[in-house]
């Protein structure tokens, strides 16, 4: 019973914030809105946006949970789908071959970024913006700048339902395993724990973070494949709009899967953080705020959910702390009366 | 004689400059309990992680049960059958108790490249059994627990491989009566099963009761080795400090003399936690004792008169008035406080002993905006040279140095702001008997020269030995309140506290 109620409030927890989000959406879109939301069609779209975000996230949780911020995780997705859409179209093996050359493109980026971090030891977020230029030159030089365009329905099927949430869901749950199941997953979180402690255990830490940056690079292969099988097209990015807005916009699902992770999974958590996130663009969107307005409103609500996370602890013990002071200011005055009433007994 | 289970010979260890270990020799035999005892930076905590794989050893060699030892990681210690709880926390906060247990061992519970959560739970909960504790729940994120749980979770940790060699150090300070009485018993079965045992503890009384042989350190030095019949705690002394300990340990006088001004005022004090409606005076040149269980709020309290707590109900004053009521206000009005959680907040572990002695005195040491290097450097060169810290110079960084230099130069920051209003949480914790018989004649000297000193402590002979008045709490009240005299015995005051 006691089960029950703990996994059934855990559950409520995890799920609030999308469904609030959601309700608060509705009534403000169904009121001021020019746009539809709330539909079973929108929230299909924002379902297979969320694949898209969720890889993302998944992809720095790694290595954010051990202090390693990759500023390059946008750029290297962008390269993912230019150049890995290239090597799909040159295998001709289908959506398949998208997916392998999308993996394996990332694959290489993301381990090029983790040998460089290990072997010069600058901080990651360092060799990161060295690295996202890197990635942004290759873009721009590879085919010379053209980008990727693929028109054959077959090889985007990635794009489309069901096989784009098979393949996010399969991203979650490859995660989720190794995150939580192996022990690549415990030396992670022990490293990211107590450092000190975890290597003088024996915990490899060069060999876990490479594991991070290995991972790393599978998360964004899938969601590079997913990026350009959603639209079946990707431009060269030469200015970082495109890598610059994905990278930010895994960062509140971060958050909020670090948050959650006190009641669920930390990879249903970034799940939820990625789905919420994709709600709320699709709801200013409903409401008709400008696409520069809306990184405002994600912007905000990343700062509202992070102030109250980092303070609900404190408000509690302000509730505490005011009912302490009122038992402890009568008990006080009741030990006032009673030294009175002696007074007096002894003075009469 | 008992065989020999473990050997170290000719073991050298410099960090740096610091010659933490010359040529060191230490054997031990099974049966045996080996306490380990020297002053702070003798080379204890450095020799016990060399021989449980945490740290290496520069040259030297080591043999376990006649074949060469050479652990590549505490892991691999582990597995050739040692083990060690160390001094710090040696767990990792986010992860629950049963990773902690199996920490780097998780290839036993590993079936296809999985670890089973269920099999891992399930004997972590055998192993906190057999030690005893069968409170501490397996899946719970080790931050939930209190340090005392911790230690315990280090110690199930430390016996999951039935080691031949069980390493303690300094992890009885941590725990209550209970828990020690865990780890005695944890003792007794690897005595009685002759493995072997090495015990570091700066309570010598303990050392005396739990070991059945002991060895001196000094400077990285071992000293001598002494058996049970020749355990004497004058001995003892005099091999650690490498001279007689003459004249009384704590201070002599029974007069308990104040003067009447009252300098400090605490009123209807209140904290967040634990202190509730705490009424005292703090008299110019009393040293005022607070004693009490660790959870009887007498730490909340020096933090709540220092005004790092803020008191949600009642006041701290000060002889002009002044409510102090954070702890800028504090220094401003010339008092000092000395944390018992030193290396977070007594003292910059990552500065030089100069900016740290330095720190309090900025305003006096500022002319124009700019700080006077030379006055500086006056300052921080007179607190070395009058309390003795032991330093290769004052731009040393004070994480180098031991715990009693360390706490030498949080003292010394205060008294160069020429603070007169000290409070002292636990002030000799951690630190030898040398450097804690000269924190007693600094804090009895300061009191002569009028400063007020409020000393918490959990050690009760150093409250009677040092206080003119002892106030105890109780749940965060004052409980009891004793003057100083002859006759005043410990019985007396936990009888207050219990």
């Amino acid at each position: 019973m006691k089960r029950t109620k703990r996994i059934l409030g855990n559950t409520a927890r995890t799920l609030a914030l999308p469904v609030g989000l959601f309700i608060v959406l509705f009534i403000l879109s169904s009121a001021f809105g020019t746009g539809q939301f709330g539909s079973l069609a929108s929230l299909k779209i924002v379902a297979q946006q969320t694949m898209m975000g969720a890889a993302i996230a998944l992809a720095m949780t790694c290595n954010m949970k051990n202090g390693r911020w990759d500023f390059s995780i946008g750029m290297m997705t962008v390269m993912s789908s230019v150049i890995g859409g290239a090597i799909g179209l040159a295998l001709n093996i289908g959506a398949f071959g998208l997916l392998i050359g999308c993996i394996l493109v990332a694959l290489i980026a993301s381990v090029l970024n983790g040998l460089l971090y290990i072997t010069i030891k600058v901080p990651a977020l360092v060799v990161s913006i060295g690295t996202m230029l890197v990635y942004e030159s290759v873009i721009l030089v590879f085919n010379k700048g053209s980008g990727a365009r693929i028109s054959n329905y077959n090889m985007l099927l990635f794009g489309r339902s069901p096989y784009v949430f098979i393949l996010g869901i399969a991203a979650g749950v490859v995660f989720y395993l190794l995150y939580t199941h192996t022990r690549f997953g415990y030396n992670t979180r022990s490293l990211a724990s107590n450092q000190a402690l975890a290597v003088s255990t024996g915990i490899n830490e060069k060999r876990n973070t490479m594991g991070c940056y290995l991972l790393c690079g599978l998360m964004v292969g899938i969601a590079g494949t997913i990026n350009l099988s959603l639209s079946g097209s990707v431009l060269a990015d030469a200015k970082f709009n495109a890598s610059m807005s994905m990278m930010f916009e895994a960062f509140p699902p971060v958050f909020i899967g670090f948050y959650l992770s006190r009641y669920t999974n930390l990879t249903v958590g970034v799940f939820v953080g990625a789905f919420s996130m994709k709600l709320l663009t699709a709801g200013m969107l409903a409401l008709g705020i400008p696409a520069a307005l809306q990184n405002v409103g994600i912007g905000l609500f990343l700062l509202v959910f992070i102030a109250f996370t980092t303070n609900q602890e404190k408000l509690r013990e302000a509730k505490d702390i005011r009912g302490r002071i009122a038992a402890v200011t009568a008990s006080i005055a009741a030990a006032g009366e009673t030294r009175e009433k002696d007074s007096v007994k002894v003075s009469r | 004689m008992s065989e020999v289970l473990l050997s170290v010979k000719g073991i050298c260890k410099r960090f740096g400059p610091t010659v933490a270990l010359k040529d060191v020799d230490f054997t031990l035999r099974r049966g045996e309990v080996h306490g380990l005892i020297g002053e702070n930076g003798s080379g204890k905590s450095t020799l016990t992680s060399i021989i449980a794989g945490i740290r290496k050893a520069d040259s030297g060699e080591m043999q376990k049960d006649g074949a060469p030892y050479s652990p590549q990681s505490a892991v691999d210690a582990q597995s050739q059958g040692v083990s060690m709880i160390v001094q710090e926390m040696g767990t990792a906060p986010d992860i629950t108790v049963a990773e902690n247990i199996f920490l780097g061992k998780e290839k036993r519970f590993t079936r296809n490249g999985l670890v089973s959560k269920k099999e891992l739970n399930a004997e972590a909960r055998k192993v906190l059994d057999n030690i005893g504790a069968a409170n501490i729940p397996e899946s719970v994120p080790t931050f939930t627990l209190n340090l005392e749980e911790r230690k315990l979770v280090e110690l199930a940790k430390a016996m999951y491989e039935e080691p031949d060699v069980l390493i303690v150090d300094e992890t009885t300070t941590a725990l209550s009566h209970d828990g020690r009485e865990l780890l005695y018993a944890a003792i007794e079965k690897m005595r009685s099963e002759s493995k072997g045992v090495i015990f570091i503890s700066h309570d010598l009384e303990e050392l005396m009761s739990v070991c059945n042989i002991m060895t001196v350190l000094r400077d990285g030095d071992i000293i001598g080795t002494l058996t049970k019949e020749e355990f004497d705690e004058a001995t003892i002394k005099a091999m650690m400090v490498g001279r007689e300990l003459t004249g009384s340990y704590y201070r002599s006088d029974y007069d308990g003399k104040v003067e009447d001004e009252v300098v400090l005022r605490a009123v209807h004090l209140t904290g967040a936690e634990l202190v509730e409606d705490v009424n005292f005076e703090l008299h110019r040149g009393e040293i005022l004792g607070f004693g009490g269980l660790a959870n009887g709020g007498i730490h909340e309290l020096g933090r709540l008169l220092f005004g790092i707590d803020p008191a949600i109900v009642g006041s701290v004053l000060l002889a002009d008035g002044t409510e102090v009521k954070d702890a800028s206000t504090a220094v401003k009005k010339r008092m000092g406080y000395v944390s018992k959680n030193r290396d977070e907040e007594a003292i910059m572990v990552h500065a030089s002993i100069r900016n740290n002695i330095a720190l309090p005195s900025l305003s006096k040491l500022t002319r124009r905006g700019l700080v006077a290097a030379g006055k500086e450097r006056e300052l921080a060169k007179q607190a070395i040279s009058t309390l003795e810290v032991k330093c290769q110079s004052m731009e040393q960084l004070t994480r180098y140095l031991s715990g009693g230099n360390k706490q030498k130069v949080v003292f010394g920051k205060w008294i160069c702001n020429e603070s007169h209003i000290l409070i002292l949480d636990c002030p000799t914790r951690g630190v030898d008997v040398g450097v804690k018989q000269a924190m007693y004649r600094l804090m009895y000297d300061l009191k002569c020269a009028g400063c007020s000193i409020i000393l918490i402590s959990e050690e009760l002979p150093e409250l009677i030995g040092m206080s003119d008045r002892l106030l105890i709490l109780k749940n965060g009240k004052i409980n009891g309140e004793f003057i100083r005299s002859p006759e005043l015995s410990e019985r007396d005051v936990i009888h207050a506290m219990i």
